[in-house]
């Protein structure tokens, strides 16, 4: 089904599919809603785009000495002749410490010898105040936010290679603060530097925040990186998507991948976050179904709302509802279903397994992390059973359950994360070299944990 | 709605529910989230306000009104809506579509000032942590004036008139004193002068970053 909200102008294509529309009876159905959004393309020219008010936040803490600050500098420097004059710009580090290199700068030519004079000095001091340099970033933006007279892209970048160790670290608070920023009008994307960083800290923030988390694991990607960011930072058409389903009683919700979830007592709210021009963004939602009566049906009643960065408002779609029926247990089996529509389900569910089982695998948590692959292995095995293109990852996960009872090292939980992150959220990996499959690090994870 | 509210103006739940079509336990969950006045007292017989059926029928019919809205939306309108405009809508003399309508610009646009007010609510309420982390801004501008009066601070202490320069040959003595700024001292010290030297910078750094003292 698609539902165009206003064929006259620049509007996102929605639609929206299930897997399966009978459901058993008896109850314990697992349906499958597939929503999809393509983003339109960039209405405008780049002459006409709304100026960008962009805050660099850049970690400044004793491990960034060397070539990752001096790469982060090197990055910021090169930004400046990307930005055209009437773009504003802020610079903060942080360490121990959050210092304002510049503030809401614009890039005129002045402005531009300005910012460059100040990030230029900037050394290495101290530990990972993350969140209050993040704080301080956003400060930066707001206020010109507050300030400027026409409306811009208020937008953040954190850049950070650790831990945060100083002030507030729990990675829910860190989402909240995101969201409530994020609703009014300042998104953040994060850029993880290096091998050791917190992919689960910039994850939360980025997902929350409405942005996009890279990874640049060698200093001379970082530019790259941020390069592709504010790219998509521009050409983004489509901002803090958000669809709201209305379930019925007994239908309980799960969100494959790592998108935020928030539930009450008559549905959910699902974030999609931002999506850049002509891009296609895709959520599946696990629906468990209720036990009910021959014939009768369910309905989830399915809306959008987002906000257009080229009008600076807020827009709202009815998707319309999608019907359930209830059946016998033999109609339920015998019925056809897209094998596309399958196909995409399992590859986020495959996403899914090796995400959320990793993050317990990094909580230390290596026996629930077995268990919940195994169980969800055994499930996406059934599922996958008529589809004989997914074989080949129904036999990774096979591979993968029994790594999961020992501490994978950093740099493998880190890309196994990262690609699933990536996978379930439709995003491209910016990054130059080409690094292992996720297959290739399950496989090499196991022959350490088999030698050891 | 008269101050003292009448056997007839007040609920139970299960009579909120009938009248709405509300089930009792998202009415509960409503009351948690704030979005309705809960019951006076706990329990079985616990009785609710007039006001809040009245506002469980406006949140209904701005759920079926289909915008989309969220329940922290949904909030914020029942909370600008007086007692008379809340009966009104509730009893269908005033439409929910002109609600929502002239509603549109606040409740769906943050003002431009909305960001930069959160960070300060959330400054304030962790003070103590974040003001541990203090907040530099070292504009070159604001420096300078700090600058100057160190130099002529300095210049007092030290009875200097004119910069003598160092000795080529001798070692450079470096003193960080914040991230950006550092002071370099060229000779050769004995351990009482550096001591000194680390008194003098420690000064400074404090001038630099606290500002002179009043």
């Amino acid at each position: 089904m698609i539902a165009n909200t206003s064929p006259q102008s620049a509007s996102p294509e929605f639609s929206v599919a299930i897997d399966r529309s009978l459901i058993n009876v008896e109850g314990g159905s697992v349906r499958h809603l597939v929503l999809t959004v393509r983003a339109p393309e960039q209405p405008q020219t780049d002459r006409h785009r709304d100026p960008l008010n962009l805050g660099l936040v850049i970690d400044a803490s004793g491990s960034m000495a060397g070539p990752p600050l001096d790469a982060a500098k090197s990055a910021t420097l090169a930004l400046l002749d990307r930005l055209a004059d009437d773009n504003h710009l802020s610079v903060v580090s942080f360490a121990s410490d959050v210092i304002t290199h510049a503030q809401a700068v614009r890039l005129d030519q002045a402005g531009r010898k300005r910012v460059a004079a100040a990030v230029r000095p900037l050394v290495t001091r101290g530990n990972t105040a993350m969140f209050d340099g993040w704080v301080g970033g956003c400060e930066a933006v707001a206020r010109r936010q507050a300030a400027a007279d026409a409306t811009e892209r208020n937008h953040v970048i954190l850049l950070s290679d650790g831990h945060a160790n100083e002030g507030e670290c729990r990675p829910e608070r860190l989402a909240h603060h995101a969201a409530e920023l994020r609703k009014r009008g300042v998104l953040t994307s994060t850029v993880g530097i290096g091998r050791s960083y917190s992919p689960i800290q910039l994850q939360v923030i980025a997902e929350a925040g409405g942005g996009r988390m890279h990874d640049a694991e060698e200093p001379n990607e970082i530019a790259e990186i941020m390069f592709a960011e504010l790219s998509a930072a521009l050409t983004t058409t489509v901002d803090s998507l958000e669809f709201t389903l209305r379930l019925p009683r007994g239908v309980t919700p799960e969100i494959y991948g790592t998108t935020p979830l928030a539930t009450d007592a008559e549905g959910c709210d699902i974030l999609a976050g931002s999506v850049v021009a002509g891009a296609t963004r895709r959520v599946v939602v696990k629906l468990a179904m209720p036990p009910g009566t021959i014939g009768d049906t369910l309905s989830v009643a399915v809306s959008a709302r987002w906000k257009s960065p080229s009008d600076a408002r807020d827009h709202a779609a009815d998707l319309g509802p999608v019907e359930l029926r209830f059946d016998t247990p033999e109609a339920c089996v015998a019925q056809p279903r897209c094998r596309d529509l399958a196909k995409l389900v399992a590859e986020q569910w495959q996403a899914h397994i090796y995400h959320r089982a990793m993050q317990l695998n990094q909580d230390g948590d290596f026996r629930m992390a077995v268990e919940f692959s195994r169980r969800e292995t055994r499930f996406y095995n059934r599922y996958c059973a008529d589809l004989p293109e997914m074989q080949a990852s129904v036999s990774s996960l096979h591979e993968f359950s029994p790594t999961m009872m020992f501490g994978y090292d950093a740099v493998s939980a880190k890309e196994v994360m990262l690609r699933s992150y990536k996978t379930s959220r439709g995003e491209t990996d910016h990054r130059s070299f080409q690094r292992h499959t996720v297959e290739e690090y399950v496989r090499d994870e196991a022959n350490r944990q088999r030698r050891q | 709605m008269s101050g003292v509210e009448t056997e007839s103006e007040i609920f139970t739940i299960q009579e909120l529910s009938d009248a709405t079509g509300v089930e009792p336990r998202t009415i509960r969950s409503y009351v948690e989230k704030g979005l309705i006045p809960g019951p006076d007292s706990l329990g079985r017989g616990a009785k609710y306000p007039r006001e809040s059926l009245d506002r469980l029928k406006v949140l209904q019919l701005l759920r079926d009104a289909n915008r989309g809205l969220t329940l922290d939306q949904i909030r914020l309108l029942l909370k600008r809506l007086g007692p008379s405009e809340l009966r009104g809508l509730a009893d269908g003399r005033l439409r929910i579509a002109a609600l929502l309508d002239a509603a549109q610009p606040t409740s769906d646009t943050p003002s431009r000032s909305a960001a930069v007010d959160y960070l300060r609510t959330l400054r304030a309420e962790v003070p103590a942590r974040l003001s541990t982390t203090p907040h530099h801004n070292y504009a070159w501008q604001d420096s300078l004036p700090v600058l100057e009066e160190a130099a002529r601070a300095l210049a007092r202490l030290s009875g200097l008139t004119s910069a003598s320069r160092g000795v080529r040959g001798e070692p450079w003595y470096r003193l960080p004193l914040t991230p950006d700024i550092e002071l370099s001292v060229r000779g050769n010290f004995a351990p009482e002068e550096l001591a000194q030297l680390h008194r003098i910078g420690d000064a400074l750094r404090l001038l630099l970053t606290k500002g002179p003292r009043a």
